[in-house]
């Protein structure tokens, strides 16, 4: 059994690496996309509120669970659960803390093997978008190049003649997430974070800057830096009094700070009983902030203004805004190409920083249900990794397969899992003790309010998600995946038996999560841990991965 | 304690409430948007939205890590550990 200790090297580092977690394709793609359609300017009202009143306090307890379990000597998400949830039931519900990040990982190194083939292709000579065409020809180019790299047009279009790129960027990608989590927290992802973070801020103020000095559309004079910014800033009160603003700005604090995803209270369980988490959350949900209202607000929104107006941004989802309209824009800007390779790195190595911290849950959790070393650990969760991912790679058809993961796993099932923490939280480890827990070492105190915020206020919110997301999205996605004949809300069959085999893998690989966790509690009582809580909070495990 | 706690969370919140009070006066002030199809000049509340908004997020980063790198931390390497 394997005694190797593993731990941060800085406080700096776990703040870099659960920021770099928490900034993805969302801060930059998401974000500005959702300001824009629902108030603009005035989306900001809920936004702001939903950080301090709902993601930083639920960060907060994260952090605090998190390093409450390192020191009884766990570090997955289920044996953390069963200690602060005071039992099994919680523990197999915190298999959901290494489902999600396992999951979305399976579809997450595909997306971003986008990022570093858009970057390679940019550096390279372009998509083939051509600048003299006509506005449609064009977006018709970068939708074309698009859905031929990803093979939307049927299953296993990947692995057909000349798609051998797209394999290629997958291959590196993948491989360079398994050296850096193979090389531990610290070596690994801690010294990558550790560049990458600010090599993105650096670019992104580079990129910012070519935005805003963006001269005005030749054809179309009033298309200039100054309405693109008017089109995302403007505010449009009456959105306040639409609920669906607030849901969106709640859900997009939510999805962005990586809150409910099993990374957090994985990272600060290896945190040392006096380090401070209560900084360290604000300066993580801070970072990620400045990023998704600094850089994301500010870019993608007014460079697509500028060069396609309205009608190229309306309608275009988070990937259709980043893989189709950009492109676009970088074809008519001054320097489009390095722009774009640039704009694209930085998308790759947002990407690669949240998903390594996808990995290490999983490799966590590996490492104490069987008591195996980190190399085996390793080599069992990159094996789990490829199969799953491969999944995606050959059901690319109408994106169906990983979509339909993403919208059960990366979308539906965070909103469960932060409901189970906070009430575990809240109401079985005690909001009192949990604050009191959490000022250890804090330099900062949490206000008092934010212990009624997290016993009534946060799981009330979430039981609401909860039940909107299940009966207005969740029986339409059901639908689709296992009855024959279906039709979507316009009428049209929209049944796909993808959807289906997408579920059945979920299912397999919770089952397998759920026998582990099975294993592993059996080892963990046999080493005498205090797997359901029972012992007084002071009855630390001396050594650091005590359970594996 | 208490004086500890306005020094700094306090902090954040007077700025948030000062960021909330500007967007109640530009709430008054601006005309809805109706139509955001169009071309529209940065209005003076995206004015305010927008640097408000730049402001808070710049100056919380900044805060947060200059107490970060300023003060001690039990996880970073001390003058013992360094060889």
């Amino acid at each position: 059994m394997s005694q190797q200790k593993d731990g941060w090297g800085s406080r700096l580092g776990v703040i870099l690496a659960v920021a770099g977690s928490a900034v993805g394709l969302g801060n930059f793609l998401r974000f500005p996309g959702q300001a824009a359609a629902n108030g603009g300017g005035a989306f900001m009202i809920p936004y702001f509120c939903a950080l301090l009143f709902l993601g930083i306090p639920i960060g907060w307890a994260e952090w605090t669970m998190g390093r409450y379990g390192g020191r009884k000597g766990f570090h997955s998400a289920p044996a953390i659960m069963g200690v602060i949830g005071k039992g099994p039931l919680f523990r197999y519900i915190g298999v959901i803390g290494v489902l999600i990040p396992l999951c979305v990982y399976f579809y997450y190194v595909f997306i971003e093997s986008w990022c570093l083939g858009y970057f390679f292709k940019y550096l390279t000579g372009g998509i083939g978008v051509d600048a003299s065409a006509p506005m449609v020809t064009q977006a018709k180019q970068a939708s074309d190049f698009w859905n031929g790299f990803i093979g939307t047009a049927k299953d296993g279009e990947l692995f057909s003649a000349g798609h051998g790129g797209v394999l290629l960027f997958w291959l590196i990608t993948m491989a360079l997430n398994v050296w850096f989590v193979f090389r531990g927290l610290s070596k690994g992802i801690e010294s990558f974070c550790k560049w990458a973070m600010p090599a993105m801020a650096i670019i992104a103020m580079g990129v910012l800057i070519r935005v805003l000095t963006l001269p005005a559309n030749e054809l179309h004079p009033d298309q200039n830096v100054g309405t693109g910014l008017a089109y995302m800033w403007n505010p449009n009160f009456e959105a306040l009094g639409e609920s669906k603003t607030w849901l969106a700005a709640a859900g997009q604090i939510f999805f962005s700070l990586s809150v409910g995803f099993g990374v957090i209270i994985n990272y600060a369980s290896y945190m040392k009983r006096k380090d401070d988490v209560v900084l360290s959350g604000l300066t993580a949900s801070a970072t990620n902030e400045l990023f998704e209202v600094g850089f994301g607000g500010m870019i993608t929104i007014p460079a697509a203004f500028i060069f396609m107006g309205a009608t190229g941004i309306i309608g275009q989802g988070t990937f259709g805004l980043g893989f189709n309209t950009l492109p676009v824009v970088f074809a008519q800007m001054p320097g489009g190409n390095f722009i774009g390779a640039l704009w694209f790195f930085m998308l790759f190595l947002a990407a690669i920083t949240s998903s390594l911290s996808m990995l290490q849950p999983t490799l966590a959790f590996v490492e104490e249900a069987l008591g195996c070393g980190r190399k085996k650990a390793v080599a069992l969760v990159a094996a789990a990794a490829v199969a799953g991912s491969l999944y995606c790679l050959w059901f690319t058809g109408g994106t169906v397969g990983w979509s339909t993961i993403d919208d059960w796993v990366g979308t539906f099932l965070i909103v469960v899992l932060a409901f189970f923490q906070v009430v575990a939280f809240g109401w079985f480890f005690g909001v009192g003790r949990g604050l009191k827990e959490a000022k250890e070492g804090a330099q900062m105190r949490i206000p008092g309010f934010m212990g009624f915020i997290l016993k009534f206020v946060a799981p009330a919110y979430l039981l609401t998600a909860i039940v909107l997301s299940a009966k207005d999205t969740l029986g339409g996605w059901w639908g689709k995946a296992f009855v024959p004949g279906h039709k979507g809300a316009d009428g049209n069959v929209d049944y796909s038996p993808v959807g289906g085999y997408s579920l059945i893998l979920v299912a397999a690989v919770t089952l397998g999560l759920v026998i582990l966790t099975k294993i592993g509690a059996k080892r963990w009582k046999a080493a005498g841990l205090d797997l359901d809580g029972e012992r007084p909070p002071d009855d630390d495990v001396a050594a650091s991965g005590a359970a594996r | 304690m208490n004086r500890r706690y306005f020094d700094r969370f306090g902090r954040v919140i007077a700025t948030v409430a000062g960021w909330v009070a500007t967007s109640a006066m530009a709430v008054a002030q601006e005309a809805p948007i109706a139509a955001r199809a169009t071309a529209q000049p940065l209005s003076a509340g995206g004015w305010a939205f927008m640097l408000l908004s730049l402001a808070f997020v710049w100056v919380m980063t900044l805060w947060c890590f200059k107490l970060v790198l300023t003060t001690p931390s039990p996880t970073d390497p001390g003058p013992a550990a360094r060889p």
